[in-house]
């Protein structure tokens, strides 16, 4: 490598002070590219337009007149609608311009043979330079790109070999289970009848059991159901004074009688501000502004306030407190009342829930099954690189933050974008396909009488992952560029350097 | 849109919040021809309309006659898609770009109207009926105007048409040249002139010259050392007048300095004359005419540039008899000096 950079500066160098561009090339000549010299050659004092449509003096070549319909005749001059230009930029590489470039005081070729001469300066050999340096770092970014892409290929490779082991054993499961969940319904079903007959059987015999019963005593049943009232009434108030008496107890921690301060701070319910602390003020208010209360003081008014925070020491399930007590009717929890079967209905009814219970089981089964096959055949049939390049990138996160927003990339998922202090997420698209070398995402959060947001992403080599740039340049179309080393070309020629500038084109 | 004292001397303006659609694109030549003839000259409507998307179709239409029209330029509310003519399909942004250029290659004679407009009021845009008073038929027409005293244009700005109707006016039997062809017709006439999507109907009344700029050029300022076309479009009679202003472009000092200049051109009895427009202009420019096209001549046999101050002599031509134009190829005649070609 070093000899052949030695190499080419010291080629470069002589050709430079060899050659003169500026008045090295006859007025015909101006603006064609040396290949194509042979089609401005004299012919015997005349000029075929190049479409075949005219003929015409040789010196009209060049003259700053359009003759030709095509643009040929005025290669080098800006007279003609069509023309191009070619800059031989020795030192950088040639290149064609539009020739309505010529001689409108803009250098648009880096050796300024589109104007005057004299009146640009020569920027070739600097931007050979700098252009040999870009390709020679873009080839070693690419090379240790590659070197990073070779891993994610192996650790792809893996990740899709094992899902798609897994997503067979899910199939085989799921078939299993499928058949389970048929039997499990019939099974079901049959249960069912049966405890509809058994249950239709009961009931009729109950009908007329009942039907006895009221022909024999009419006068007392009002009376019955006053006493039923009142026993609900009683009940109600039993549970009350059993809570507050449970809650007493509870928080009585040394069970001296009273409840204090510190007692009643020791416990979280009581944290009003949600600090993580109940302090003493929190405690008191809760107290009725009492540093200490009885059993007495604590029914009569401390556990109005306290009873709607207290959850309980040691319980589980939220005791639903019952507000009204005044109508004797508990809002809340309803129990079903249970009806007492005869030994053979209850034994139907019971054969039947665990028929249904079963069959729950095995669906929810069969439902997470299903789900995770799902899953999985999104990463097993979805387009993660031919060598499975991408798929480890699936399943990480990448953030971009602005000044305004945070933008986050999951790739294979969706792209989200939050305020940049924190705040909701919106949408800016989920997953569709692939465009080439470009992640499309589409369908996030609908614009205002506008499209549904959505992204593109650029791929771009780069030595790790990250998310590089974010920008809106249509109104709810959102552009993304993504470096990753799973872009990178991984069969690049090796970088002849001696191809980059014109001038070894003639000289070797 | 309101104006206060002054705004027809420095003010451009445009219509104002107009949509996305044909009806709004129609309305445009009457729009702008109102404020005109109520004295404000510079004046245009927003590309494109400001509210709303719009299809390529509409897009190119618009820029097609706003290319015709004082004040051109492209605007729109933030929330619509993009329209930039780089970000249409390539077939719409060739159109666009061509209507564009045409605009631009007509700015000499753009110009040197306004320079008109700027001494005596004349009309930048005018209707029809204002250069051809006589012609009642013009009276209630308003889709069709004229850009200073030689070109009428008849902007397309239908859907899906591939003719429209339109009217060459004048009862005094008006030359009028179409721009693609040379051709001519002569008024009154009604057309059924069909068109494609790359057509705009233009039509040179005959009696004017129109100096271009042919060259095509990233902005006008790059094109200030270029040289001119002439179009000469001969009357019934055998004549045309034509004039070009020429100041830095740039300054005020064609105001407080003198620094312009005014040429007239003249063409009677097959001759075209360069002579001065007034005594007062002091300009120097180095511009040249590279080309000359007369159209409505007959039987050429030769073309002789006389002058004190160029050298004489004869100078290089094509003509076809068929449509009956001249093409003066590269007399490289400088603007500034006075000279006269003679056609045998």
């Amino acid at each position: 490598m070093q000899y052949q950079a030695i190499l080419f500066h010291g080629l470069a160098f002589l050709v430079i002070i060899l050659v003169n561009p500026a008045t090295g090339v006859p007025p015909h000549l101006h603006g064609v590219e040396p290949t194509r010299y042979s089609l401005y050659k004299n012919n015997g004092g005349k000029f075929y337009c190049h479409d075949g449509n005219g003929l015409i003096k040789f010196d009209k070549v060049n003259d700053d007149y359009c003759d030709c319909k095509d643009s040929s005749d005025e290669p080098g001059t800006s007279a003609c609608p069509a023309g191009r230009f070619y800059c031989e930029n020795i030192g950088h590489r040639g290149r064609y311009v539009p020739s309505s470039r010529v001689g409108d005081t803009i250098c648009d070729c880096c050796d300024g043979s589109d104007e005057p001469v004299g009146s640009c300066e020569n920027s070739c050999r600097l931007l050979g330079m700098e252009s040999l340096r870009k390709r020679q770092a873009d080839y070693e970014l690419q090379k240790q790109g590659v070197q990073v892409k070779l891993r994610y290929k192996k650790e792809g490779k893996i990740i899709h070999e094992k899902k798609l082991l897994r997503k067979e054993e899910i199939e085989v499961e799921l078939d299993e289970q499928r058949g389970l969940l048929e039997a499990a319904a019939t099974a079901k079903e049959e249960a069912e009848v049966v405890e509809k007959e058994a249950k239709e059987k009961f009931d009729k015999l109950k009908e007329e059991r009942e039907k006895d019963e009221l022909n024999k005593e009419s006068a007392e049943v009002p009376v019955d159901k006053v006493l039923e009232k009142s026993e609900k009434k009683k009940d109600t108030g039993k549970v009350d004074k059993d809570e507050v008496d449970e809650a007493f107890y509870e928080l009585d921690d040394n069970s001296d009688g009273l409840i204090t301060v510190d007692e009643v701070t020791s416990v979280a319910d009581f944290d009003v501000n949600d600090d993580g602390e109940t302090t003493a003020e929190e405690a008191e208010s809760y107290m009725g502004g009492l540093t200490e209360v009885n059993r007495d003081d604590f029914r009569d008014y401390v556990w109005e306030y306290m009873k709607h925070v207290y959850k309980g020491v040691g319980e589980d399930d939220d005791v639903d407190i019952p507000e009204e007590q005044d109508d004797g009717e508990v809002v809340g929890e309803v129990k079903e009342t249970e009806e007492e079967f005869d030994e053979e209905t209850q034994l139907a009814v019971e054969a039947a829930t665990t028929a249904r219970n079963h069959h729950k089981e095995i669906e929810s089964k069969v439902n997470q099954l299903d789900t995770e096959l799902r899953e999985l055949k999104k990463v097993v049939e979805g387009d993660h690189g031919g060598d499975y390049e991408f798929l480890p990138l699936r399943g990480q996160c990448f953030e971009l933050s602005t000044a305004e927003y945070t933008y986050r990339l999951c790739p294979f998922d969706k792209v989200v974008q939050s305020g940049a202090s924190g705040g909701s997420e919106t949408s800016l698209g989920r997953w569709g396909a692939w465009e080439d070398d470009t992640m499309v995402y589409k369908d996030g959060l609908a614009c205002w009488n506008g499209p549904s947001r959505s992204t593109r992403v650029q791929l771009v080599c780069g030595v790790d992952n990250q998310l590089r740039e974010a920008s809106e340049p249509s109104r709810c179309e959102y552009n993304m560029v993504f470096h990753t080393p799973a872009v990178c070309k991984d069969n690049l020629p090796p970088l002849e350097l001696d191809k980059l500038t014109t001038e070894f084109h003639e000289e070797l | 849109r309101a104006f206060c004292i002054g705004t027809q001397r420095w003010g451009a303006v445009w219509t104002g919040d107009n949509s996305a659609s044909w009806e709004h694109l129609e309305a445009t030549i009457p729009m702008l021809l109102s404020i005109s003839i109520a004295g404000v000259p510079l004046v245009g409507a927003d590309v494109g309309g400001f509210f709303g998307n719009l299809d390529e179709d509409l897009l190119t239409r618009w820029y097609q006659a706003a290319a015709f029209q004082p004040f051109f330029r492209a605007h729109a509310h933030h929330d619509t898609r993009r329209r930039e003519p780089w970000l249409v399909s390539n077939v719409a942004m060739r159109r666009i770009r061509d209507a564009i250029r045409l605009r631009y290659s007509l700015l000499p004679y753009w110009y040197s109207t306004f320079n008109r407009q700027t001494l005596s009021a004349d009309l930048v845009m005018c209707p029809l009926w204002t250069e051809f008073p006589d012609d009642t038929k013009t009276f209630d027409r308003d889709d069709a105007f004229m850009i200073g005293p030689g070109l009428f244009i008849h902007p397309v700005v239908n859907k899906d048409v591939t003719s429209v109707s339109l009217y060459l006016p004048g009862i005094h039997k008006t030359m009028w040249y179409d721009w693609y062809t040379g051709v001519s017709r002569q008024s009154p006439a009604h057309l059924e002139y069909p068109v494609s999507m790359d057509t705009i109907p233009i039509f040179v009344k005959g009696g004017s010259i129109i100096p271009r700029k042919e060259r095509i050029r990233r902005s006008s300022s790059l094109g200030v050392s270029d040289p001119y076309t002439l179009l000469v479009a001969l009357s019934n009679q055998g004549s045309a007048v034509g004039e070009l202003y020429i100041d830095d472009g740039y300054t005020q000092a064609y105001i407080d300095n003198k620094q312009y200049v005014l040429r007239f051109f003249k063409f009677r009895d097959r001759k075209l004359s360069c002579s001065k427009g007034d005594d007062v202009g002091l300009y120097h420019t180095g511009a040249k005419i590279e080309r000359i096209t007369v159209w409505g001549i007959t039987a050429v046999k030769s073309v002789h540039l006389q002058s004190d101050k160029v050298r004489p002599r004869e100078l290089e031509y094509t003509y076809d008899s068929t449509i009956r134009e001249l093409i003066i190829h590269r007399p490289w005649l400088p603007v500034q000096l006075d000279w006269e070609i003679v056609i045998g």
